[in-house]
């Protein structure tokens, strides 16, 4: 299975890139996130408090908010598309 | 006003019009300069801060020879030459809990200019007490988040960003908040006309590096500490 990430802002400068293919069994968001923290660990703070993912990182799945569809155990499936938002703060 | 849908009305109701301006920076500055040449009758312009070097890649309305001089003077020094048939009332002033609500009193709408969430989060309240709309934006590098938040009808920004993330040293293009600023304005002139449909309910992000619009669906949290207790047209009693 195949899905593709895109981050923006600084979770993009962390990985350099901004999109991540992921080639994997993924069968949940939180899977996904973990294929793409092993390969840029440093989103791990970013994306993670204790374990849970931060109340402000905003995650779509084929443009649909996971807040209503299960958080991090919502399910994903070839060829989804996963947008990775952080919040930003300049003025 | 040639645009459909403006006309006579449409400009006597700008010209009408008070719009609260939180900062005078990047933000702040396509903001102000859009605002006043689209003839709203009064800015108030807020901003403690002093012109730095550093602000000039962005910051417009402040030239090379106003680094020292308060931002907010600089900016009533340009926006006055610019169109001096409106009213500006520069305020230089830190916003904070004690002074927000009474800052804001009067505004039919509030502009989020800020640069941190603390002092967003404020403006938020500020906008849920006296029942106007609070158009949010914020600029990171090639990147801009902006949507209008109507109080009691679409998510406020504390169901948006529900804990402020941490205060960071952003990296901006100029244009970024170019960009947003008008964005934002197009959004405030479209409100006070009741021209056109808002930005509700979804948070328009701006990719600049890749010229890429997106949008977030965006949604009333039922617990939201700020605003879960507000009903369509009602005020939240302080």
């Amino acid at each position: 299975m195949s899905l593709k990430v895109i981050l923006f802002a600084n979770y993009r400068e962390i990985a350099g890139s901004k999109e991540v293919l992921i080639h994997s069994p993924a069968t949940t968001v939180k899977e996904v996130v973990d294929e793409v923290t092993a390969q840029f660990p440093g989103l791990i703070p970013l994306l993670y408090q204790e374990g849970e993912l931060k109340r402000y990182v905003n995650i779509l799945v084929n443009g649909v908010s996971i807040r209503d569809t299960g958080g991090l155990s919502t399910p994903v499936s070839d060829g989804n598309e996963i947008k990775l938002f952080p919040p930003v703060s300049g003025g | 006003m040639l645009i459909r849908g403006f006309g006579e009305e449409g400009q006597r109701k700008l010209k009408d019009s008070t719009v609260f301006i939180a900062g005078a920076g990047g933000l702040g500055s396509p903001v102000t300069t859009y605002l006043a040449v689209a003839g709203i009758g009064h800015l108030v312009i807020a901003d403690m801060d002093v012109v730095d070097h550093s602000n000039l890649n962005r910051q417009i309305l402040h030239w090379d020879k106003n680094v020292g001089d308060l931002k907010v003077k600089s900016a009533e020094e340009k926006i006055s030459a610019l169109n001096p048939s409106i009213r500006i009332t520069p305020l230089q002033e830190k916003i904070d809990a004690d002074n927000v609500f009474s800052l804001t009193n009067g505004a039919d709408l509030i502009i989020d200019a800020m640069d941190n969430y603390p002092t967003r989060y404020l403006l938020n309240e500020a906008a849920i007490v006296h029942n106007v709309p609070f158009i949010h934006a914020s600029v990171w590098g090639l990147e801009g988040r902006v949507t209008t938040i109507i109080p009691g009808k679409t998510p406020c920004l504390e169901c948006i960003v529900p804990e402020a993330p941490p205060k960071e040293i952003f990296p901006v293009l100029g244009a970024t908040p170019g960009v947003i600023g008008t964005l934002q304005v197009t959004e405030a002139i479209k409100i006070l006309t009741g021209v056109g449909k808002p930005l509700i309910n979804r948070m328009l992000i701006y990719d600049g590096e890749y010229l890429e619009f997106h949008e977030v669906p965006i949604e009333r949290d039922p617990d939201c500490k700020t605003c879960s207790q507000l009903g369509k047209n009602e005020k939240r009693m302080m």
